[in-house]
């Protein structure tokens, strides 16, 4: 974690109405996930696991609230309490890390493609920034309906039992040197765009690049984690519907928009970095905080030459340990969009 | 808003849960007996040398950091000693761990001193190969004159990982410390069957626990047993210090002795290599003929991610036959740089055409390997100079320091 990171972690902690609706967040949607992935959830205690998970997040809040101003003391305390420190912590109970676990490796996947199957369409298929490439081969084994699959990311991570399986491509369409990874009819870029850059310049300029590689007509469906301020949700009758509808499932998505822009934006910041650190167990973070508001994502994606075919506002997704305001923009290559730069 | 439970259970904290909680760690050494001074005089080539200048590289690399590096008078800096004894946890005897060898170091800058970790060898009467290694540890203020730890803090012991530890030990450390402060070092376990590359764990560069091989988990277990060795972690300088960068969202290694392979990890512990289309580990870089490295390509000092490429110094074997580079002797090890990409970390984006730093003082070609050797395996930033830490000829600890900018 960079320095400058901690700072931003602690100014965002330092938000109160953040860190309280954060807090929330966390104990309700861990206690409610540990209850529907574990291997036996019908065997446990809701009440117990409730408890337990309050306690859990309660010790992270007060440790972090301990550090005051002082950033150089948050990466040695993230990495302590860590799901990934060994050894692990006791205060992660035995339920959470068999829940986690078990959604890690066997329904984090079923989870996503249940969420991109009304998206998704037909011919060559290929997924920007894919890492080391499961959510390419999940798609391929589960979905199969497209003709090709295709991962593309700057370099090439695959394990064993992924290389096999899908194809893929070493390309960087933030600097696009060598050979284009092919035309591809629909492409996905899934949390990826917050990596990319964090100048608006710098993402019209890969979002062209894109472009530039979807056949005529093509695809780009990309989910990320924004802010929905209220001056955009009043100006917007499809987002005012949606977001009437999420409230009512999910109460603290109300708590949520109620925020301003830089509330939400804080809150943002510490999901993105709690859930990294402590659940997963990776305390470092090597990218900025490039979290924008649900329209100007949009313009991003107009001064590409991507057209909005839809824009599905998610919310803090049901069925997932690490929620945040996850929003799915299905984009299409229009020969009337503005030209790449 | 409705006050959180997190607000009423303040009470509630990590020592709850047995969690050690202090963020300040004590930079006293631990008492294993008083340290011992290096007794630097009796070095018996110190006479012999004068300040060297090396740049055979010069030419085509102004654009890179490492280009000018000289030898200080003083070297060599660490040698053997007989008079540090240790009680082997696998034998149960007394040994003079350090009588034969000590060479091959790792560095990293802790509370404003340099410390190295050694490669100590116990039998001078054993052959090459044949001796234990342990890994000793020592400090400097001024990188030249150094401090040595009575016992070794890292040696085959009756854990879980003696069967690769033993007999030929634990080797060639190479250490680099993570932005909240643990170090972490890749060392090479030998049981004189297969070498492993191995991981430990500190807080304090005394006491270390071992992870064990680092390839255990990977691809389903299938390169456990093979030959691995020589792990530079990709570090970075933040706000001075150098730390393990994180790109990609992972922790990276560039390793190899033969060709250089690119590992990943989370954890830092179990590194996940990457691999080519047949499944087989993937070489980003070879040996090349009629060059120092037409032999082996064998990694160095922890690489360093500038803006501008990440930097690895490597250690070039020169051929024993006619693919050797002409103008180095047969079976030399030279210091070369390789440049990779910050984006796409296999992609080389420049390779020195001859070495950096060579063979030259008369204990850098006489000793246990005879053709001449300059290993690196520690660089660090201090003192607004860089140190390069090598072994000469598998028997002493040299440095080469260069003036330069901090990139």
């Amino acid at each position: 974690m960079r320095p400058t990171e901690a700072e931003q972690f602690l100014t965002a902690f330092a938000d109160s109405k953040a860190r309280m609706l954060v807090f929330r967040m966390m104990t309700g949607h861990y206690a409610e996930a540990i209850l529907e992935h574990h291997p036996r959830a019908a065997s446990l205690d809701p009440d117990n696991i409730r408890d337990r998970t309050r306690q859990l997040c309660t010790v992270f809040f007060n440790e972090i609230e301990r550090i005051g101003d002082q950033p150089a003391a948050l990466p040695p305390l993230l990495h302590r309490m860590s799901r990934g420190h060994d050894p692990r912590p006791e205060f992660w109970f035995r339920e959470f890390n068999e829940a986690y676990d078990h959604y890690r490796h066997h329904r984090k996947l079923e989870v996503k493609l249940n969420q991109l199957i009304p998206f998704l369409g037909e011919g060559d298929y290929a997924d920007i920034g894919c890492g080391g490439g499961d959510l390419v081969c999940y798609l391929k084994e589960h979905h199969g309906k497209f003709r090709s699959y295709t991962g593309i990311d700057v370099m090439d991570w695959r394990s064993e039992a992924v290389r096999e399986k899908i194809d893929f491509r070493v390309f960087n369409f933030a600097k696009p040197e060598g050979i284009r990874p092919g035309k591809f009819h629909f492409a996905t870029s899934m949390a990826v765009l917050h990596h990319v850059g964090s100048t608006d310049a710098s993402l019209v300029y890969f979002l062209s690049n894109v472009r530039e590689s979807l056949h005529p007509g093509g695809r780009l469906l990309v989910e990320e984690d924004v802010i929905l301020p209220q001056e955009e949700i009043a100006a917007d009758r499809h987002y005012q519907d949606q977001v009437k509808h999420l409230i009512q499932e999910q109460p603290l998505y109300a708590a949520y928009l109620a925020l301003d822009r830089q509330q939400q934006q804080h809150a943002l910041v510490l999901i993105d970095l709690l859930a990294n650190s402590l659940t997963v167990g990776v305390p470092d973070m090597d990218f900025p905080f490039g979290f924008r508001s649900i329209n100007q994502w949009s313009d991003l994606f107009h001064k590409s030459g991507l057209v909005h075919e839809k824009i599905q506002i998610n919310g803090f997704v049901k069925g997932t340990f690490n929620r945040s305001s996850h929003v799915v923009y299905l984009l299409k290559k229009d020969g009337d969009g503005v030209a790449s730069s | 808003m409705v006050p959180s439970a997190w607000q009423k259970e303040r009470s509630i904290n990590l020592k709850t849960y047995g969690v050690d909680v202090s963020v300040e760690k004590s930079n006293t050494p631990p008492a294993c007996g008083e340290p011992i001074k290096t007794d630097l005089m009796k070095r018996k080539f110190l006479p012999l040398v004068l300040l060297i200048l090396f740049g055979c590289d010069l030419e085509k690399s102004p654009e890179w950091e490492f280009h000018s590096f000289y030898k200080p008078a003083e070297n060599p800096v660490i040698g053997a000693d007989s008079s540090f004894t240790f009680q082997c946890p696998v034998t149960g005897e007394l040994v003079r761990w350090q009588q034969a060898d000590v060479f091959n170091p790792g560095a990293v800058v802790k509370d404003n001193r340099i410390y190295l970790l050694l490669r100590c060898e116990d039998n001078p009467e054993a052959i090459l190969g044949g001796r234990t290694s342990r890994i000793g540890l020592a400090w400097s203020e001024d990188g030249i004159h150094f401090t040595k730890h009575p016992e070794p803090v890292l040696y085959p012991d009756s854990g879980q990982f003696l069967t690769y530890d033993y007999p030929g030990g634990c080797e060639d450390p190479r250490v680099a410390q993570t932005s909240d402060g643990r170090y972490v070092m890749a060392y090479t376990s030998w049981n004189q069957d297969v070498a492993r590359l191995s991981i430990a764990f500190s807080e304090d560069l005394f006491h270390w626990e071992k992870k064990g091989p680092a390839f255990a988990v990977a691809h389903g277990g299938r390169f456990l047993d093979h030959w691995s060795k020589s792990g530079s972690m990709v570090t970075t300088m933040e706000e001075g210090r150098q730390v393990l960068a994180r790109i990609h969202g992972k922790y990276w290694m560039y390793w190899g002795e033969n060709f250089i392979n690119l590992a990943w990890s989370e954890n830092l512990y179990d590194w996940y290599p990457l691999l080519d289309e047949e499944g087989e580990l993937k070489a980003a870089v070879q040996p090349r003929i009629h060059k120092f490295d037409s032999h082996l390509t064998e990694c160095g000092p922890p690489a360093l991610k500038t803006d501008r490429g990440i930097i690895l110094l490597y250690n070039g074997k020169n051929a024993e036959t006619d693919d050797a580079d002409p103008g180095l002797p047969r079976g030399t090890y030279s210091v070369g740089m390789l440049v990779f990409d910050t984006i796409n970390l296999e992609k080389v984006i420049y390779r020195s055409d001859s070495c950096l730093l060579q063979p030259t003082l008369p204990h850098e070609v006489t000793g246990q390997y005879q053709s001449g050797t300059t290993f690196a395996e520690g660089l660090v930033w201090y003192d607004s100079r860089w140190f390069l830490y090598y072994g000469t000829a598998d028997s002493y600890v040299g440095v080469a320091i260069q003036e330069t900018v901090q990139p």
